[in-house]
């Protein structure tokens, strides 16, 4: 194959991330403006984001880890055409039940069978809590943008109740609240010493491929893309598209349970009330950046990764507000849904560039008509 | 009554994306007259009322109203020029009350105010000149479909209507709302008011109206006095005589019968009933048509059929089983095959590339997916056997499906729904919107699947298509079977007479 017909072949690919390209360039070249109108240093936040890639890369991957899982979380229900806007309910439900766990069975297993059970209970929480809405939706039709929603409130708040009343650790008073720590040999072992950094980094590549694996090579990835794309024809050609929505569902909440175990056994170790920095949202934004595309998200959720832990080392060695950083992420937004709307509006322009032709060639051939 | 033209339209012509929806058009209104616009589905009677009404700009032709030449860019151009619509999807804001929808849009008010009093005095004025009666204080969900007609012909007038537009306004109507529509009908006109009425239903047509106008594909074939005219005739003008398609095919030889329905009922979305006491026979090896005007209970028919649409009371058995509790999925597993009237929205899915469309019957067949991983060759050599053997022209089957026309995307579904082996294949509207040759290809394809013993029922609103094709032919008129014929000699005139509910022929039994 030449270089051409392998280009040609790809030509989609190319296109498509230099688009994602443009748009991350865009979004960090305005904020870099807002910056300096604000009075700050621009280079500050390349600064950061350059310590996040050199010195502390640690802190950039213990952030692309839960931003990976939280981004297939979105990516493959979304697949299905079904917007599961509760990751952040099932990873808090996830997190609260695999730290009962560790704190309950510590002391009566080996400490490797009691994270795994805390992983697996981690994930059932999330599945279940996701199980709900998927009800919901299959047997009423009730859209599950609003019921997820919701459901987080719900599941934010009984886990306050659980951190406060019957899993409140010593020492902790009203504002910081949390559970007592776990042992230390039910931590995660950490991948980068010193850091955060732990295996659920790879856990987060290698269910990334599955996720891949499972879309683009088997039948549930096709009967998903079917209801997806279009759920009157899947139904037409007798796929069971309850069945496949209810499954994407459970996937979505097994790895918002997924995230919520790793983040208590790798990076807090104790469960502190209200920890989740909103990593469910920021998924949507990691998913929306990757078209859904499950091997994009890996990368996707490496740059939010970096963004947040750039924009947290920005905020430590400058006076720079670390909501600098939820700006890039809401310009991230902007730009990428910018883009899917200049995609109609070309057409719109296309027009009025052949209309303004029309009038320019009606214009000079009538005038040269009356010269002649 | 004067009888001067209010409107003239001249020469009109419309096309969309290479259908030819209007050629060549004329049409004249005249003041106090009630003017029947009438024509099969497609045959551009709602596209020449859009125009009038400044939904759509003609791409030639002219209209005059009163006299002088006119542009008519937006219904708003349309209102100040006294034409109103009232379209078949009432636009009425449900929670709102009769009356606030009315001024919607054109409220009278005092110094900021509405100025409901004003208003209201208004609208009793013009419901006691024509005998439209309505609560005026009710909300629009409270009330019937007939009532919120009654609304959007009040809404009509009140804005300064003197042509008054209603698309197939029977259509959502009960027998006895249909009445009192028209003594209203024929109050406006005696007020002066003009009144097109578009319909497919000549009864109607006979009752309510003076002048009609009869179109047919496009064009006009007929401008006929109502009183000069009879159903016959105007049926022969709907349905034409040119007979297109001349298919080729021998005698048919059923034999044991594959689906039965058996007094079946349904309802339709909105709630009414659309099939009535069904009754269908298809055999092995024969071509059953289903004729009519549509939206008469084809594509409930067809739905349930399939398994789309559960049904009320009735059996339906497929080679001696009864079918009704089946899944879709588990009554395409027994050998139901479905070739969808809507192809964009039910036969394909857009987003997925040629084979995805493909294999969707097949990919859980051994060697399309071994333990639940796709094949990729597999599928490949199987799409590429299908392209060739139904002479598909596509580049490669990782297209895009919608990178085909529609003549090869209905091929596609073709292929697809045939390769299963059904026992019975659905055809609905097998060969709309396909160019010609497509259409050679795919009668011949059905022609030569009925010869191998699959009983198939074929849905069409193309006439010549249901006569060229089929061995016997029900006709359903409303949700009925009003007709139930053998196709030798077959009267034309008489089928279309059926059709438009004119007649009713039934024999006792089927051969």
């Amino acid at each position: 194959m030449n270089l051409k017909k392998l280009f040609t072949s790809y030509r989609g690919l190319f296109s498509s991330i230099t688009q994602k390209l443009v748009i991350v360039v865009v979004a960090l070249g305005i904020i870099m403006l807002i910056l300096g109108i604000a009075g700050y240093d621009p280079l500050f936040l390349l600064q950061g984001l350059g310590r996040g890639l050199n010195k502390d890369i640690g802190g950039t991957i213990r952030w692309t880890a839960p931003l990976i899982l939280c981004g297939l979380a979105i990516a493959i229900p979304l697949k299905a055409g079904v917007f599961n806007m509760g990751v952040d309910g099932q990873l808090y439900l996830g997190a609260i039940t695999s730290t009962a766990i560790g704190l309950l069975l510590f002391g009566k297993l080996a400490p490797i069978l009691i994270i795994f059970i805390a992983i697996i209970g981690g994930m059932l929480a999330g599945m279940i809590w996701a199980l709900i809405p998927g009800l919901f939706r299959v047997l009423w039709g009730t859209d599950e943008v609003i019921t997820t929603l919701l459901m987080n409130y719900v599941a934010l708040l009984a886990t306050d109740f659980l951190v406060l009343g019957p899993l409140r650790g010593e020492g902790a008073t009203g504002t910081t609240y949390s559970t007592n720590s776990l042992d230390p040999s039910l931590w995660l072992p950490r991948i980068i010493p010193r850091t955060s950094t732990n295996i659920g980094f790879i856990f987060a590549i290698i269910l990334a491929i599955i996720a891949a694996i499972v879309l683009y090579k088997t039948t549930l990835g096709y009967e998903i893309k079917l209801v997806g794309t279009n759920s009157i024809f899947a139904r037409y050609a007798g796929i069971r598209s309850k069945k496949v929505i209810i499954l994407t569902f459970l996937i979505s909440g097994a790895m918002a349970g997924l995230t919520g175990a790793i983040e208590i056994f790798g990076v807090h170790h104790r469960f502190p009330g209200r920890f989740n920095p909103g990593l469910g949202f920021d998924g949507v934004v990691v998913s929306l950046l990757a078209s859904n595309n499950p091997i994009a998200v890996m990368f996707s959720g490496f740059l939010f990764g970096l963004l947040r832990n750039g924009a947290m080392n920005m905020e430590r060695v400058t006076e720079i507000p670390r909501s600098m950083s939820d700006i890039v992420q809401a310009f991230i937004i902007m730009t990428a849904t910018a883009t899917f709307a200049t995609y109609r509006l070309k057409g719109k322009f296309r027009e009025i560039f052949r209309k303004l032709k029309k009038y320019l060639h009606y214009k000079t051939t009538s005038s040269s008509s009356e010269e002649a | 009554m004067t009888h001067e033209v209010v409107v003239k339209m001249q020469g009109i012509r419309k096309v969309f994306a290479r259908v030819v929806a209007n050629n060549n058009v004329d049409l004249e209104i005249r003041r106090g007259e009630v003017h029947g616009l009438i024509g099969e589905n497609g045959a551009g009677k709602s596209t020449l009322m859009n125009i009038l009404y400044g939904l759509h700009q003609p791409d030639e032709g002219s209209i005059e109203v009163d006299g002088n030449p006119v542009e008519i860019k937006s219904p708003l151009d349309a209102i100040k020029l006294g034409i109103g619509m009232v379209h078949q999807h009432f636009m009425l804001v449900r929670s709102m009350t009769v009356l606030e929808n009315i001024i919607l849009g054109n409220t009278p008010t005092k110094g900021g105010f509405i100025d409901k009093a004003k208003a209201k005095q208004k609208i009793e004025k013009i419901m006691d000149m024509y005998g439209l009666k309505i609560d005026l204080d009710s909300r629009v969900y409270q009330i019937s479909v007939g009532q919120m007609q009654r609304v959007e012909i009040i809404k009509a007038i009140y804005r300064g209507a003197k042509v008054l537009i209603l698309d197939e306004p029977t259509a959502v109507l009960t027998p006895l709302e249909i009445d009192e529509l028209f003594v209203v009908i024929k109050e406006m006109a005696k007020q002066g008011c003009s009144i097109v009425f578009i319909t497919h239903k000549l009864k109607e047509v006979m009752a309510v109206t003076d002048n009609i106008t009869v179109m047919r594909r496009g064009v006009v074939t007929g401008f006929v006095k109502a009183e000069d005219t009879n159903t016959r005739q105007l049926a022969s003008m709907m349905v034409g005589r040119d007979v297109v398609f001349q298919v080729e095919k021998t005698e048919a030889t059923p034999e044991n019968v594959v689906l039965e329905l058996v007094n079946v009922n349904a309802i339709n979305d909105r709630g009414l009933k659309c099939l009535k006491d069904v009754n269908i026979e298809i055999r092995k090896g024969e071509i059953v048509g289903i004729a009519g005007v549509e939206g008469n209970g084809q594509t409930e028919l067809i739905e349930v059929i399939t398994g789309m649409r559960p049904f009320q009371d009735g059996r339906i058995r497929l080679v001696g089983k009864d079918i009704k509790s089946l899944s879709i999925r588990e009554r395409r597993d027994l050998g139901i095959s479905h070739i969808p009237e809507d192809r964009l929205v039910i036969g394909v899915s857009k987003d997925c590339s040629i084979e995805e469309n493909l294999i969707v019957l097949r990919y859980r067949d051994r060697d399309i997916s071994i333990n639940n991983f796709m094949q990729r060759k597999t599928i490949e050599d199987y799409c590429w056997n299908l392209i060739d053997r139904f002479d598909i022209k596509v580049a490669s089957g990782k297209d895009p499906i919608t990178f085909l026309s529609g003549g090869n995307m209905q091929k596609v579904i073709i292929a697809r729904e045939l390769d299963a082996n059904p026992t019975l294949l659905v055809a609905g509207q097998p060969t709309r919107g396909v160019d010609v040759g497509a259409i050679e290809f795919i009668h011949t394809q059905l022609i030569a699947m009925r010869d191998e013993g699959v009983g198939i029922l074929l849905v069409s609103s193309e006439i010549d298509e249901i006569l060229s094709l089929s061995d016997r032919i029900y006709v359903l008129y409303e949700g009925e079977i009003a007709g139930n014929l053998v196709n030798e000699n077959i009267n034309e005139v008489e089928l279309g007479l059926i059709m438009t509910g004119s007649i009713q022929k039934v024999a006792g039994t089927s051969p």
